[in-house]
């Protein structure tokens, strides 16, 4: 089965998109995730975690996130989170994977700049989904294409 | 029914990414360093903060979880996450 991912080609902002769902109870919509092969972990970022209104009562504190930005962003880890993908032929795949959400009431106690770096950082798939799913990913930069099967 | 109602919901968010990925240029020359909201292929509501931003899409009556918000840095600068 093949998943096809979008590919942005604008100079300087290069990057491989994979459109989920979430169907996470209480919290179904719309996530455009960067795929990056450079994070070790899925993780859902501040304002998809806000705008989907995700729950983390209850779920247990993640490790920190740290990257190019300043400072180490406080996560929680959900163990089972729900997403759908759809496959060239419009098959709909389910997937349950822990994820790492970013920690919204913990992030709003650090520094102004720790924050507004934060918020600017999309949804990321990172490795785990393509362990996890047993998918291979295909990039094609030559010929515009992109995919995971 | 389920799978219908998903594959409407996956027309409704690969058209949103691909109107933001297809425009990218042109919204960082019109939205640099704002973040944006993008329904029905085009800009609903704008704002340097994310907060704000979703404070007026609740007002607006919005669905949240059939918007598409992002980000749009200024041009010019690479974006490492």
């Amino acid at each position: 089965m093949k998943f096809n991912l979008e590919l942005s080609e604008v100079p300087n902002s290069e990057r491989i998109f994979l459109n989920v769902l979430s169907r996470q109870p209480h919290s179904f919509g719309q996530l455009k995730a960067i795929l990056d092969t450079g994070s070790p972990k899925t993780i859902i970022s501040y304002i998809d975690a806000l705008r989907l209104n995700i729950s983390i009562s209850g779920a247990e504190t993640g490790e920190p996130i740290a990257g190019f930005g300043k400072g180490q962003i406080p996560s929680k880890k959900i163990k089972k989170f729900i997403f759908t993908l759809r496959s060239e032929d419009s098959t709909i795949k389910y997937v349950e994977m822990p994820v790492h959400v970013v920690d919204i009431s913990l992030l709003k106690n650090m520094s102004q700049e720790v924050q507004n770096s934060t918020m600017r950082i999309p949804t990321i798939i990172g490795l785990d989904f393509l362990r996890f799913t047993g998918l291979k990913l295909v990039i094609d930069l030559k010929n515009h294409s992109s995919f995971l099967e | 029914m389920e799978g219908i109602e998903v594959l409407q919901e996956f027309k409704i968010l690969e058209n949103g990414s691909s109107f933001i990925t297809k425009n990218f240029a042109k919204l960082q020359i019109q939205y640099p360093n704002k973040f944006i909201a993008v329904e029905n292929n085009s800009i609903i509501a704008s704002n340097q903060k994310v907060e704000d931003l979703i404070s007026s899409l609740n007002s607006m009556g919005k669905e949240l979880g059939k918007i598409l918000i992002e980000y749009i840095p200024e041009k010019g600068i690479i974006i490492l996450y």
